[in-house]
């Protein structure tokens, strides 16, 4: 898929994701105009978006909070491309 | 440093408004001077978040994530395009600092020699999370080369915690432009991990 594609793909996703469940797939059937393979793309793509429930409607703090709060938690560390430094038990240091 | 609360946030004021002029303007340099600040300010939220959870209270992570961005800035009234960079920066640092732990969460179980040791085993990562996280990074990347505006949505909305209307704000978009390109993005990076878990 490379990015012409995908713009055409998304322009089919998004009307068919405007209609309700029972026209999409007369409207994809139209819409696409015999290109099989956008067809075939397409469909797949409406049946993730129904299948994707709640996926990632929740930050992912919301999950990983407990892990940012008490994880491997280091002194002096620095973020980037970034070093962590790590405690490894009492007296112990090492680079990650 | 003992400091005063007040002069200390000043002091951070300038320089968070400085570094993010000066990230705007193409220093990359100056991220990597903003990372540990925002850091610091993304443990606190989490501190308050996990806190706020215990005490059955439901949290908008956005509402932490202004807070935060008050804090360091040191002002009652903020300049849109701060407060825009801000949680733009946030939301990268969010997810950087998740995926690496996901990274090494997984080196360490192929057996590799770095050795992370938690403090509780709930503050640990569950190794399916561990693979969830990394899969989801992965699609964003090769989401990122299609579209970037959508790549950056699903950034600052699940890792920086933003509503569609913040997301709106920050991107200087219309709100159904945003509605359009979550649900697409759901979708694409759901059938990508899907193919790939």
């Amino acid at each position: 898929m490379n990015v012409e594609r995908w713009q055409q793909i998304e322009a089919v996703l998004q009307g068919a994701l405007d209609r309700p469940p029972a026209e999409r797939e007369s409207f994809v059937k139209d819409a696409c105009a015999g290109d099989e393979e956008l067809k075939e793309e397409t469909t797949a793509l409406i049946t993730a978006y129904v299948e994707a429930g709640d996926f990632i409607e929740q930050p992912a703090i919301a999950h990983d909070a407990h892990v940012l709060v008490g994880g491997a938690t280091s002194v002096g560390r620095e973020i980037g491309p970034y070093r962590i430094i790590e405690r490894l038990g009492a007296g112990g240091m090492s680079e990650v | 440093m003992m400091l005063e609360f007040d002069a200390m946030n000043a002091l951070m004021a300038d320089d968070l408004t400085e570094m993010l002029l000066e990230w705007r303007e193409g220093d990359k340099a100056a991220l990597n001077r903003l990372m540990p600040l925002v850091y610091d300010e993304i443990r606190r939220i989490a501190h308050r978040y996990v806190q706020r959870e215990r005490d059955g209270h439901t949290l908008q992570t956005s509402a932490l994530v202004n807070e935060a961005y008050l804090r360091l800035a040191g002002q009652q009234s903020v300049d849109w395009q701060n407060r825009a960079h801000f949680f733009g920066v946030t939301a990268q640092v969010m997810r950087h600092i998740l995926i690496d732990h996901a990274r090494r969460r997984r080196y360490v179980k192929h057996g590799g020699e770095v050795r992370v040791i938690p403090i509780s085993e709930a503050a640990e990562m569950s190794m399916q999370r561990a693979s969830e996280l990394i899969a989801l990074d992965e699609a964003l990347e090769e989401l990122s080369k299609l579209d970037q505006r959508k790549s950056r949505v699903v950034e600052l909305r699940y890792f920086g915690g933003l509503s569609l209307e913040e997301t709106a704000e920050v991107l200087q978009i219309s709100l159904m432009t945003v509605r359009r390109d979550w649900r697409a993005a759901k979708a694409w990076l759901y059938k990508a991990m899907k193919d790939e878990l």
